[in-house]
């Protein structure tokens, strides 16, 4: 009995997870310019004075510098998620050409990536996020 | 006396409503559903289901034994009923409160708030760890005022049946007598944002008069409408990890304590808690933001 409670649930979660799919489709979220990531992450960070950001080339993420830390935010499902870098924020930082690996400290966002336009502004980037989290 | 499980009686009906809220949604653009957070939501109330069925012996043997000393045999007559609904309404608050301001209780209350999304789905996000947390231990006060535990477990039930409703933003305000004395959406989307004004607050299951008396009650300003989740949203929506993140965080944090007193803090102080003070709690948050609103009136005089 309490298997076939427990088969019916899942049935039941299936049924409306295509629900959802059929009436809302699968959302994926996209920064449509540096103002709408900056917006994003001043609604987390009171007083944010962005000194640079870049938008990645995919519109998945940006990277924003202020005064006092490096910030990226990344879309998530139909929403954003936001991480702020330091000490101990990363495991591991390389890069690959344009792209660059970010391997976080973190449970439940072990690793990302952000593809940028070209190498050097790659590099600067990298540059950036090893200072913010040496 | 055998009383029925008012949350499994109203099962079928929370299936309902959410699809309801959903074809709303469409409708209307009123509410929002992310295919994946729904999933992640009903995954977590199914694998909560799961979880505490597999525990109840540990809350049947402890009630029972602290039952045995109870003080008054209160008995199944309608104003125990009311009595209880009532008492375990005011415990609801303190155990919420505390599980917002202690980590080790976070640790499990936080599954609850890791959807970004605000809809009835997310009621259903509950976590599979209270287990690992003393809340039981908190609840042997109504053990040993003597009310019969299979009304102690009713009326808890009708609360959390209570508390489905007001997760969604398809509601605007309730009447104003109501939105004073009960707990409603407008309420209750508050205690699930994360701007900074909203912080720890309204922790209320039925009765927002609790918040009202003991000073933690924000009213939804429509100027700054709510952003639902956590300070520091999640990477994922694999349910497991979800249950697992903040423990997974504790764990590491204790392998690194560098003293006792830090491995009692990293339990015991509120989330964000860190010996040298470099990550954010909502207190600090709070005062952050409160420093930036003076310094913008200071700036526009």
């Amino acid at each position: 009995m309490p298997w076939m409670y427990l088969l019916g649930s899942l049935a039941g979660i299936g049924l409306i997870v295509i629900l959802n799919l059929m009436l809302f489709g699968r959302s994926r979220q996209v920064l449509h310019s540096l103002e709408a990531a900056r917006a994003r992450l001043a609604s987390e960070v009171p007083g944010l004075c962005v000194r640079e950001s870049i938008l990645s080339a995919d519109g998945r993420a940006a990277l924003i510098r202020d005064d006092h830390a490096v910030y990226l935010v990344a879309a998530q499902g139909d929403g954003f998620i936001v991480r702020k870098f330091a000490k101990g924020t990363l495991r591991s930082l390389s890069r690959d050409t344009a792209r660059l690996n970010l391997r976080f400290a973190d449970f439940t966002l072990p690793q990302f990536d952000v593809p940028l336009a070209d190498a050097a502004r790659a590099a600067h980037w990298q540059d950036a996020l090893r200072n913010a989290t040496a | 006396m055998n009383l029925p499980s008012p949350v499994t009686l109203a099962t079928p009906a929370f299936v309902l409503l959410v699809i309801g809220e959903m074809l709303y949604a469409r409708a209307t653009a009123k509410a929002h559903f992310e295919a994946r957070d729904t999933a992640t939501s009903l995954m977590m109330g199914l694998g909560s289901t799961v979880s505490g069925a597999i525990f109840a012996f540990i809350y049947v043997a402890y009630a029972g034994l602290v039952a045995q000393y109870a003080v008054f045999d209160l008995g199944y007559s309608l104003a125990a009923f009311i009595a209880c609904f009532v008492i375990d309404d005011f415990y609801y608050y303190w155990w919420h409160r505390i599980s917002h301001r202690v980590r080790w209780f976070w640790a499990d209350h936080v599954q609850h708030h890791s959807s970004q999304h605000y809809n009835l789905s997310t009621a259903l996000r509950q976590p599979w760890t209270g287990v690992l947390t003393p809340s039981l231990l908190l609840r042997t006060p109504m053990f040993l005022l003597g009310f019969p535990l299979p009304m102690l477990a009713f009326v808890h039930g009708l609360n959390l049946v209570y508390q489905f409703w007001i997760h969604t933003e398809a509601i605007g305000k309730m009447p104003r007598w109501f939105e004073t004395v009960m707990n409603t959406p407008s309420h209750h989307r508050v205690h699930h944002a994360t701007n900074a004004r909203y912080l720890d607050s309204n922790y209320a299951g039925v009765f927002i008069v609790w918040d009202r008396m003991f000073g933690t009650f924000v009213r939804e300003d429509e100027t700054d409408p709510p952003r639902y989740g956590i300070v520091k949203n999640l990477g994922t929506f694999n349910p497991v990890k979800v249950a697992l993140h903040e423990w997974v965080g504790i764990a590491a944090d204790l392998i690194r304590a560098r003293s006792i007193r830090d491995a009692f803090l990293y339990l015991m102080a509120p989330p964000g808690w860190s010996p040298d003070g470099s990550r954010q709690t909502s207190d600090s948050i709070k005062a952050e933001w409160k420093r930036h609103q003076a310094t913008q009136l200071v700036a526009g005089e």
